[in-house]
Parts: C-alpha cells; structure tokens; sequence
C-alpha cells in the first residue's frame, strides 16, 4: 500500500477510535437502564414464592461508637419487634464510647434482663468490622442464635422488618437476607434527599435487578441477616482488610454456595449524612472499599461458567459500569474534545449521538425509579429531576429537542444583548464537549467550598449545577487516586443526631 | 425449617396452623400483596416505555416541521 492510501486509512482508524471513546460515555447509562428494566422483571423471578414462616432465634449485633443520641431508641425498637421476644437477643458491642453509651446500654440491659447485652471494648477505634467481630465471637460462642443480624446502631427497624427478612431463611438456599434502607431523615435537606432518590435506584432498582439475576452485589451493612451455617461457613468473622466489610461478606457468602437475596418490602430507616463534606468522606470509604473487592476478586469477573453467578456478564456490566463511571466519562471527553479539532461534524454527530441515548435513558430510569418507591418519590421528585445536574439537564433537552432549545438559547442572548462572535461559540462547544469530566470537578468544588465563606449557599448551588451523580463520579474518582497512593485505611463514622424518623 | 420460637399469637406464621406445619392466610395474604406489587413493577415500565417512545415521536415531529 503507498502512503496516500495508508494515511487516510490511518485518520479514519483514528476517527473510528475516537468515536468508540465518546460512545464509552453511554455504557454507565445503559447499564443502568438494563439493570432497571430487570428489576422490573423482578414480579416474575424473585424468592417470594420459598418463602416460609421462619422466626428463628436471632442474635442481633450492633456496632457502637459514641452513639448515644440513638442508641437508645434503636434497642427500644428492636424489643418491639413483630417477632417472638423470648426469639431475639441484642448484643450492643461498644467500641470503647466516651459518651453516655455504655450507660444507656446498661440501662436497657437492666431493663431487658437476659435480651439486651453489653460488650465493652476497652481500646477501641480499630474501625466497625473489629467491632462487629467482638460481638459475633460472643455471640456464636453458645449455641442459642440461629440467625444473626448485623444492623447500624442508627437504623431504625420497624415491627414487621425482622420477620419479612427471617422468612427467606427458611429456604436453607439462603445464606443471608438484606433489606431495602429508605432515608429517614426529617426535616432533611437538598443533600439527604437527594441521597433518599440515590437509595432507591442503587437499592429498591438495582437490587431487584440483582435478585433477578440472583446474584447480590452487597448486603447492606445496616440490616443483614445471616443463617448461623452462613456465618459459620464464611469463617464466623467478618473481613477486617477492606473497607467495603459488607461487601467481602456478600461475595463470601454466595462464593460459599449460599443465596444471597434481598427483600424490598423489608423496610428500615437510616440518617444520611446532610453535608457534603460528611457524605463524601463515607462514599470514599465505600468507593475505596470497591476498588478493593475488584482487586481482591480480579480472578472471578466475567467467568460465566462459575456457579456462584459472580463471575456473570451482566453482573460484571453493573459492577464496571459503576466502578469505571469516572474512566469512561473521562476517555469519552477526551474522544469529543479530540474529535472537535479534528473533525467537528462528526464530533457534532458523536456528541448528539450520546447525548440522545442519555437523554431516553435518563427519562426511562427516572421515571421508573419514582415509580418503584413511590413514597420516596413523592418526596424527591426534585432531586430526581434533578439528579444530572442543571447544565446536563439543559444538554438533555437540547439533545431531545434541538429546535425549542436553540431558539431559547437564542432569546436568552438577545434578551441579555449578548452577540456571539465565531470563536466564542466555538469556544461555548469546546466547553459543552468538555462537561462530562468538567461537570465531575464542578461537584468537587461543591465539597471543597462548604466549608469556605459562603460557602452554606455557594456549595448547594454548584452541587445542582455540575450535579449529584457526577458527585458520585468525583467521589470514585478520589477513591482511585487515594488507592494509587497507597493512602491509610481509616474508619471515619459518619455523624448520627437521631433525626431519622419512622414515618 | 425449624419450628423454633413460634408461640407468639398475632403474627403472620405463628398461628397454631402453622405450628402444626400448615401455611396459614395472614402470612400468605402478606406474600401474595408483595408478589402483586412486584408484578406491577412491569406495568409500570411498559408505562414508561411508553413515555419514552411518545417524547422520542415528538422529537421527530419537532425535527420535521423544523
């Protein structure tokens, strides 16, 4: 072949590449979509139909820290349970609280001689997984619990949540049940509903999905319910190396043979965090905690002939379209902004293009999400809406309706006067091109500038600009960077106050 | 399955049917309002389904007059 023919099959090989890297941008919104359309299957394929009466003697273990402002109220609840007393017993394991903790948990264990049990731990701050260890040792040392519950000491359990959880062991399949946690907190703000809306498509949504294809990806840490075979065989501990616990102990479990199942209409209630600040310092523990299963089970991922259902295409689509959200969001701005120096039109065609299917995927999760958990979303409906944030809002409608927006667009600058030049538009697509990763960094500054001056109204306004799920993105991002580094595993509790309310 | 701690009246599965071994109705009854819940899961994404095809028609519509 001469040189005038291998170069432009050259440029269009490059052209082709750089099209499949903008295109990288819809595999997270198609996943998601999938993953929503399958919990929609969820009538269909589900555990209902193994269920039986199951009331087993249950040891539940409580993690506490300083918790006094819940604590409380939480033993007081679970010993109002719609499940036979004599049938559960609380270990509260306090991890060496300063506060008024161990006082109140002696309280109640005089209150409830032979239900409520202290554990102290003298030097604690080893983080929640040594915690909960202290306590399942204690409580599997006798033979009196047959199931074990794991919960937060802040998680509200109403009546019927143990037994619609304990009626899925029944089936001696099931290794551990998990429930759906709805934000309770009230009044609440932007942040914590925005989370309540997140809470829904990650657990109501995402986990039907994942019953569907029966295979978890993580119990949730605040309400787990184990057999005490599944405890037993997974080494009657919980994992103290990463800081996703409850995720190294969902894979255990189903890499056991044991099913691991979640039931959306066993509701409990946790507190959120309602800054920024706080909620990106959990996600980073969680978001590390990730990167670190991946590692960890790098030999197990996209393996369908394992029999455990880990290693299944689909799953491994939800679990990289999650984990490399901030990667393809990255490479796919790069392909754009690549491709507008070297070929704006089929930039233009490329951007459209990712744009439309985010735009369609957009409607369909948000929509169906409202409906899955309706009372949360009667609740949320703004942040659901407003989830993408303002500026991929607007670049939604553009890509769904380019007449009616560029006509606005267009008012907007006669109205303000402005006359754009060539180059200053140009220089406005440059910056649309770029706002998939820009919109990442937007969402950071609302981090960073909460605790600047001004920063109580400055930080709410970037969030709803660059958005909550590009949060999320940055937060993943961060994780990366702090694995790389090698940086230090710190348990940091996320703040409760007892504003969560059952209701 | 075992049988243990079944003896409080009122809930759904601790009714001397079913320490007897039998399904008894409140407990059905429970599973059987799950169930319907989760299969109109799939009424509901047709219904959304529905309203994605019906704004990708006025996308269209909108790009023809244009």
């Amino acid at each position: 072949m001469t040189m005038g023919g291998t170069l432009p099959a050259v440029v269009s090989v490059g052209k082709g590449l750089l099209v499949a890297a903008v295109l990288l941008g819809v595999v997270p919104v198609l996943a998601g979509t999938y993953q929503v359309l399958l919990a929609a299957g969820h009538g269909w394929r589900n555990h209902y139909g193994r269920c039986a009466p199951y009331f087993p003697r249950t040891a539940i273990i409580i993690p506490a820290w300083n918790e006094a402002a819940v604590i409380g109220g939480s033993i007081d609840r679970l010993m109002r349970l719609e499940y036979p007393p004599e049938s559960v017993r609380v270990y509260v394991v306090d991890d060496a609280s300063s506060d008024a903790t161990p006082d109140i948990v002696r309280a109640k264990a005089r209150e409830h001689p032979g239900r409520v049990v202290h554990l102290r731990r003298e030097h604690g701050g080893q983080g929640k997984a040594h915690t909960l260890n202290h306590g399942l040792a204690t409580a599997l040392a006798d033979g009196w619990a047959q199931a074990l519950l794991i919960m937060d000491a802040d998680v509200i359990f109403p009546p019927p949540s143990l037994r619609l959880l304990s009626r899925h062991l029944a089936d001696p399949r099931v290794g551990a049940v998990t429930g759906y946690i709805r934000e309770g907190s009230r009044p609440g703000n932007y942040l914590t509903r925005f989370i309540a809306f997140e809470y829904v498509t990650a657990q109501a949504a995402a986990r039907r999905g994942q019953n569907v294809l029966g295979t978890l990806a993580c119990l949730a840490g605040g309400a787990q319910l184990h057999s005490r075979a599944n405890l037993e065989a997974i080494g009657g501990q919980i994992d103290t190396s990463s800081l996703a616990e409850d995720t190294v102990t969902t894979f255990k479990t189903q890499l056991a043979g044991h099913r691991a199942v979640f039931d959306p209409h066993a509701v409990v209630i946790a507190e959120e965090p309602g800054q920024v600040a706080a909620l990106w310092r959990q996600r980073l523990r969680w978001a590390r905690g990730n990167v670190q299963v991946t590692l960890r089970y790098r030999r197990l991922w996209f393996r369908p002939s394992a029999p455990h259902g880990l290693g299944g295409v689909s799953f491994g689509l939800f679990w990289f379209s999650v984990l490399l959200q901030p990667v393809f969001m990255v490479l796919a701005t790069a392909g754009l902004v690549t491709l507008f120096f070297a070929d704006p039109v089929l930039a233009s065609h490329a951007f459209r293009g990712v744009w439309i299917v985010t735009a369609l995927a957009y409607l369909l999760i948000t929509l169906l999400t409202l409906l899955i958990d309706p009372t949360t979303g009667r609740r949320c409906w703004r942040q659901a809406v407003m989830f993408p944030g303002l500026v991929s809002l607007a670049l939604i409608f553009y890509a769904l309706f380019p007449g009616p927006a560029s006509y606005l667009f267009e008012q907007l600058l006669s109205l303000t006067g402005v006359t754009l030049t060539h180059r200053e538009e140009r220089g406005i697509v440059l910056v649309i091109y770029l706002w998939l990763a820009v919109s990442m960094v937007v969402a950071w500054l609302a981090k960073l500038a909460e605790q600047r001056p001004g920063g109580r109204w400055l930080s709410p306004v970037l969030l709803h600009v660059g958005g909550y799920g590009p949060l999320l993105c940055a937060v993943t991002f961060a994780a990366y960077v702090k694995e790389a580094r090698r940086a230090e595993l710190t348990w940091e509790k996320t703040e409760k106050t007892g504003k969560a309310l059952s209701g | 399955v075992s049988t243990a701690g079944r003896q409080r009246p009122g809930l759904p599965g601790t009714s001397p049917l079913a320490r007897r071994g039998r399904r008894e109705p409140a407990f059905d009854a429970e599973l059987r309002q799950a169930q319907r819940y989760e299969r109109r899961l799939l009424l509901k994404a047709h219904l959304c389904l529905l309203v994605i095809a019906m704004v990708a028609v006025l996308r269209q519509t909108f790009l023809l007059v244009e």
